[in-house]
């Protein structure tokens, strides 16, 4: 990221920014006091970038714990009249979900924006949630940008908008806004102090405490009533663009990044101009003035948009209250042909045939060239993703591969948390793979077909203690988390463990980085997010004062010792936690740069191709020229020695340097 | 005003974000240039901080609001590595576009761990040769290496593309533009990538010195 863009960048110019750095952009220019995040693909680069300026620019930007945890710190401070921001990705919003509804009861004094990253088409994530709706369950204001330069403009003017309303406002953005890059006009920046003020009857009584007299239902009557404020927002934004075509029976209602591919959709069917349109960048309270419009004038209407048909269920319910006849195509079935599916994200492709079906326009299709499409595709192989060369993860799964082999007629449950960790259960190629047996016994070839279960963060131990409390007998239950993760959700479900009991091993793979995100600092890096040293919290004891008795160790790059650990583990009575340490092998060789590295290398008279090096999973391994014996990348290999541990004829072994 | 759709295609740390963003920002510099305003948009995935993935970028300059290109689209595929340049091709790739394809292959785990194969170059580029209308193969990566440093086969790549027309954009402009976005010290080796990649591509089309 170039710190010119939000330092020196002159008003007035236009760059080509990626998404989340016009997000962070709006939040500089709207003069930010305090900054807050927990990383999620695709929203991280938001916060990195404001924790690289936060210092230079005199405001506290941070990585919190959490997003429940960081939205608090940012509502905390709306309350004493900072301009604050938020960001996370799409899973994190159901993290901060209690306060995120809960908030809007009281409101805010200074500025409180939160921007949400969704992920149609689930590219990084457990889900394809949409965020859009949760504006209503929270009463505020949603709003959707196209691309970068109104995602900054958004940001910019949503401080303003919430301190205005005195509420939260919801920024959703979406995957290909926030990694997509787009024209951004650079507009001044606002440097103006905020001195801090608190007032606990500020504007009504126990403005703050939502239990506090005559009690919470008239707080919520409070937010109810500002509701025409947010409806009169939404019929002037600037964000809603509405061109009614005289003559048209055919109108487009299109939202967020949905309009950008209805605008070429349109051209490309040749319709500009032949068609009503309504651009919308408010996706909560629509603007029902300009949508009745629409609907009035047309026989037609499709509504596009990137995500659930959140807004299609708006405009249906405008046209019942408007009693128009018009009718309404979006997502899934109907008269849009089902063109956009109800999952997975739209592209312009979609919305033609869409528009197409709805305008009555035929398309053309070459059929031999379909053909040779899919005859090409039966050449095209998988490229399954991996964890790193050196990775201290494959230390660890091999560990418990080797330990799990003295039972290894049970079935066992690896339940897997939310990290580069979670590569484990990704499996390698499609293979068909079905069994409506229970309790059926899959050999895993390598390390990416060892979990069993992932879903969210923080959820791997609270499922393995449910296995064991339902007595589950048939092998042993482990989970796995990461360090960034155990401090993120595991703490309560450590503390459930101590006190409830369960057979489960819970093995923490502490990397001390939030790696799969970008490498952002947690509570076991000893940085925060702005670089700054900070105290390194140390996992085994905080496991300690949670209660669970037994707490071992290991370290991931000597797997005899995750091993013996883990055999250790395996015979004792009750909950274990087993911390497997070992730095994340990229960090460490980018602070290092200039230690002298080792050389990985196969002795070909010792290697006799047997295969199980490839399957422990290292991107720097694999058959040389000759299909026989193996071979090392040298590019990728980043010399950590595990693989000379996993062979069995000493065949692989490190040169040199100091590893 | 028409749209230019560029796709390049490759792995995780080969630079296709690199390119993406250049050919982005020359495309802004080439409309100033000629006190024009042009949509530039760049659609990218990339997720994981893991290394070796697919990694793709479009590029789309003109009247573009998408972040995406169409099927059939894409008047230029750079491809940066040899299977993903057939996949991102397949749907992308316009009949009349243009594709330059870097011979080396990088291998996929699966193919490692021996639980898929490669699949054959030379079939592939007779693929990609039904697919578009011209095909540019070259070994990059190769090239790359002679200059010194593996990590400017993108920038070769983006010379060779530069040299055929598919893009209209100046030479000087994407010179500039490559000095200014390449990290500090190391624009006068990617120059000299570009024009080995550019003299490449001339004289396998046989345009000569043109500019
Ligand atoms: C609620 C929620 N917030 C954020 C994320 C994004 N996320 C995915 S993996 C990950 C990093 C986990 O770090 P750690 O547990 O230390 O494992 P590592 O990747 O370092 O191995 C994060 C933050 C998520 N999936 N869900």
């Amino acid at each position: 990221m170039k710190d010119d863009l939000y330092l020196a960048g002159k008003p007035g110019t236009d760059e080509v920014m990626l998404g989340n750095h016009a997000l962070a952009r709006g939040a500089v220019e709207a003069g930010v006091d305090v900054v807050t995040a927990y990383p999620g693909t695709p929203s991280s680069e938001i916060v990195e970038a404001l924790n690289e300026v936060s210092l230079a620019q005199g405001f506290h930007s941070e990585w919190s714990t959490n997003e429940k945890v960081a939205i608090d710190v940012a509502s905390g401070a709306s309350l004493v009249g900072a301009r604050a921001l938020v960001a996370m990705k799409s899973a994190g919003i159901n993290v901060a979900m209690d306060t995120f509804v809960t908030m809007p009861y009281g409101g805010v004094k200074g500025a409180l924006v939160i921007v949400v990253a969704d992920d149609p088409d689930a590219h990084f994530s457990s889900t394809e949630h949409d965020s859009r709706p949760l504006a209503r369950q929270a009463e505020i204001l949603c709003l959707e940008p196209a691309d970068a330069g109104e995602a900054k403009e958004m940001v910019r003017q949503a401080f303003d908008l919430s301190h205005e309303l005195e509420l939260p406002v919801l920024v959703r953005s979406v995957s290909r806004v926030s990694h997509g890059s787009a024209n951004v006009t650079l507009g001044p920046i606002r440097r103006d102090e905020t001195n801090p003020a608190f007032n606990k009857h500020y504007g009504f009584q126990y403005r703050w405490n939502v239990y506090g007299p005559p009690g919470t239902r008239s707080k919520h009557e409070w937010l109810v009533q500002q509701f025409p404020k947010l409806e009169a927002y939404a019929e002037r934004s600037p964000f809603n663009d509405l061109k009614l075509t005289p003559g048209a029976r055919i109108g487009v209602i299109a939202a967020g990044l949905g309009s950008a591919y209805a605008y070429e959709a349109i051209r490309r069917l040749g319709l500009d101009g032949k068609v009503h349109w309504l651009k919308l960048g408010t996706a909560f309270p629509l603007p029902t003035e300009k949508v009745s419009q629409v609907l009035e004038n047309s026989d037609k209407v499709l509504v596009v948009e990137d995500g659930t048909n959140w807004v299609e269920g708006l405009v249906r319910e405008t046209a019942q209250r408007i009693g128009s006849m018009c009718r309404i195509s979006g997502k899934g079935p109907g008269e849009a042909g089902e063109a956009m599916p109800l999952w997975g994200e739209i592209n312009t492709d979609m919305v033609v045939r869409a528009l197409a079906a709805v305008a009555a326009v035929e398309l053309k299709e070459d059929e031999a060239r379909r053909q040779l499409k899919v005859q090409l595709e039966g050449g095209v192989c998988p490229r399954s993703s991996t964890l790193c060369a050196g990775c201290p993860h494959l230390g660890s799964y091999w560990g418990l591969r080797l330990a799990l082999q003295r039972y290894r007629d049970d079935v066992h449950i690896l339940n897997g948390d939310i990290g580069c960790y979670e590569q484990a259960g990704y499996g390698i190629f499609a293979e068909n793979l079905f069994s409506g047996d229970d309790s059926h016994l899959w050999k895993a070839q390598s390390v990416y077909e060892m979990l069993d279960t992932i879903y969210v963060m923080g959820s791997a131990l609270g499922m393995a203690q449910g296995q064991s409390l339902a007595d589950y007998k048939g092998g042993k239950v482990v989970a796995i988390a990461g360090d960034s993760t155990f401090y993120h959700a595991c703490l309560p479900a450590v503390a459930n463990l101590a006190w409830n009991g369960g057979q489960v091993v819970f093995m923490i793979v502490d990397n001390r980085w939030t790696a799969m995100t970008g490498h952002q600092a947690n509570p076991s890096t000893g940085l925060v997010g702005n670089g700054s040293e900070a105290k390194r919290l140390d996992i085994s004891e905080a496991t300690k004062a949670l209660g669970v008795e037994h707490v071992l160790t290991a370290n991931a790059y000597d797997i005899k010792t995750v091993k013996s650990a883990l055999d250790q583990a395996f015979k004792l009575d009750g909950p274990v936690a087993l911390v497997i340490s070992g730095e994340c092998r990229l960090q460490m060789i980018r602070r290092e740069r200039n230690m002298a590295r080792p050389t990985t290398v196969v002795d070909p008279d010792r290697c006799n191709g047997c295969g199980l090096c490839l399957r422990f999973g290292c991107p720097g391994l694999g058959l040389g020229p000759d299909g026989k014996k193996v071979q090392i990348d040298q590019i990728q290999c980043n010399s950590c020695g595990l693989c000379s541990q996993v062979c069995n004829r000493a065949a692989i072994t490190v040169q040199g340097g100091t590893h | 005003m028409s749209t230019t759709n560029v796709i390049v295609a490759g792995v995780g740390g080969q630079g296709s974000i690199l390119i993406a963003h250049i050919l982005g920002k020359a495309a802004l510099r080439q409309a100033a240039k000629a006190s024009r305003t042009v949509q530039v948009r760049i659609g990218e995935t990339y997720g994981a901080a893991m290394r070796g993935g697919k990694v793709s970028s479009h590029v789309r300059f003109g009247d573009a609001r998408a972040p995406l290109t169409m099927e059939d689209g894409a008047d230029l595929v750079i491809g940066l590595e040899p299977l993903e340049t057939l996949r991102m091709s397949i749907p992308y790739l316009a009949p009349e576009g243009t594709c330059i394809f870097n011979t080396a292959p990088y291998m996929p785990a699966d193919v490692k761990m021996g639980r898929a194969e490669y699949p054959d170059i030379d079939g592939l580029l007779t693929g990609l040769r039904r697919l578009g209308r011209q095909v540019i193969s070259l070994d990059a990566t190769g090239m790359a290496q002679e200059l010194g440093k593996s990590q400017v086969m993108s920038v070769v790549m983006l010379g060779a593309a530069s040299a055929t027309g598919a893009l209209p954009l100046d030479q000087d402009i994407l010179m500039d533009t490559i000095a200014g976005e390449v990290p500090k010290g190391t624009s006068d080796l990617n120059l000299r990538a570009f024009s080995r990649g550019r003299s490449l591509a001339e004289n396998l089309l046989g345009t000569g010195a043109s500019s």
